[in-house]
């Protein structure tokens, strides 16, 4: 488990600025659109997937073999990556929402 | 044992490769040879898992596989390097190699020398030699290796040849090159690819004959 967690790390480092730029984005977008229009941003996430398996298969598709060689898939790989991010972006939603309503709930 | 047989590998209705059986057993290196182009580096992504072919048959054991790396089955050497070049060499390192004989592939100045550098701070040469070190001493049981000897000096490739002998006593290795002549010395079976087919070579005289050499 440590040794798939650590390879995770990894896996993301040259993603997790991507990732980042795109739950901006998403966020942005619901910040001027409301939390009604959160689905749409979905979309914006998922382009931002898109963005990353494109530019890792175009620009550097040799450090594949390297994570094929610790016995993984790189589909897995990517399933992963992405889960965790798309579920750290509907906390930060979630966490958005929160303190958007807080004072009103409160009050 | 594994079994690589009836593959047939075509690009454009061009048959790169049509009559193709090779087996392999823990203890034995394989060499494979050829002309370029015939498909050699083709045939070890195949049996790799990472080009799907029109049709194959790849077996460990009598189990048919259809990726090769999933759950370190099998290690593969491709012909470019493959380590991330902005991650430390012993941040890889862990995850690659066998934790049994870690010991063993630290105490090898390739990986002392280097262990806290990125692939992206050393030489051509030096990253070759890591890169197989770590194929060579992970825990699959056959590993492929496609030009191994490409970006190191002729010291260093004896200096190999003997590492693989040693890693060859527990794992079957499949390996090709274009210095044919390390092949040859250091391989228990010599197998020719030619217009798509496998021939199994008893003496090297065979490698004229077929027009692999145009003479020894």
């Amino acid at each position: 488990m440590q040794r798939l967690a650590t390879l995770l790390l990894q896996f993301n480092k040259p993603l997790w600025i991507c990732h980042i730029m795109f739950s901006v984005f998403g966020l942005y977008f619901i910040m001027i659109n409301g939390i009604g229009l959160s689905i749409m941003s979905f979309t914006l996430k998922l382009a931002g997937y898109l963005a990353v398996v494109l530019y890792q298969n175009y620009f550097t598709p040799q450090i594949y073999f390297y994570y094929r060689n610790t016995g993984n898939a790189i589909r897995k790989l990517y399933l992963y990556s992405f889960t965790a991010d798309f579920l750290i972006y509907l906390v930060i939603i979630a966490v958005y929402q929160f303190t958007l309503t807080w004072p009103h709930v409160k009050g | 044992m594994l079994k690589v047989d009836s593959v047939q590998l075509a690009f454009n209705g061009r048959k790169i490769l049509q009559d193709i059986y090779l087996d392999c057993k823990p203890g034995q290196i394989v060499g494979l040879l050829g002309r370029n182009g015939c498909g050699k580096s083709s045939l070890l992504k195949i049996i790799f898992g990472t080009l799907n072919p029109d049709y194959k048959h790849v077996s460990i054991n009598g189990t048919y596989i259809n990726k090769g790396y999933v759950n370190n089955q099998i290690a593969y050497l491709p012909q470019h390097h493959y380590l991330p070049a902005n991650i430390a060499i012993n941040k890889m390192a862990p995850l690659l190699v066998d934790r049994n004989n870690w010991k063993e592939f630290a105490a090898y100045s390739t990986y002392a020398a280097h262990a806290h550098k990125k692939p992206g701070e050393l030489s051509g040469g030096e990253i070759r030699q890591l890169e197989m070190l770590m194929i060579l001493y992970s825990s699959a049981p056959y590993i492929l290796l496609d030009e191994p000897f490409t970006h190191i000096s002729p010291v260093q490739a004896d200096d190999f040849k003997a590492i693989l002998r040693k890693r060859a006593k527990t794992k079957g290795l499949i390996i090709t090159d274009h210095q044919y002549q390390n092949i040859l010395e250091v391989s228990d079976r010599i197998i020719l690819i030619e217009n798509g087919h496998t021939k199994l070579i008893f003496r090297h005289e065979e490698l004229v004959t077929y027009g692999y050499l145009s003479g020894i």
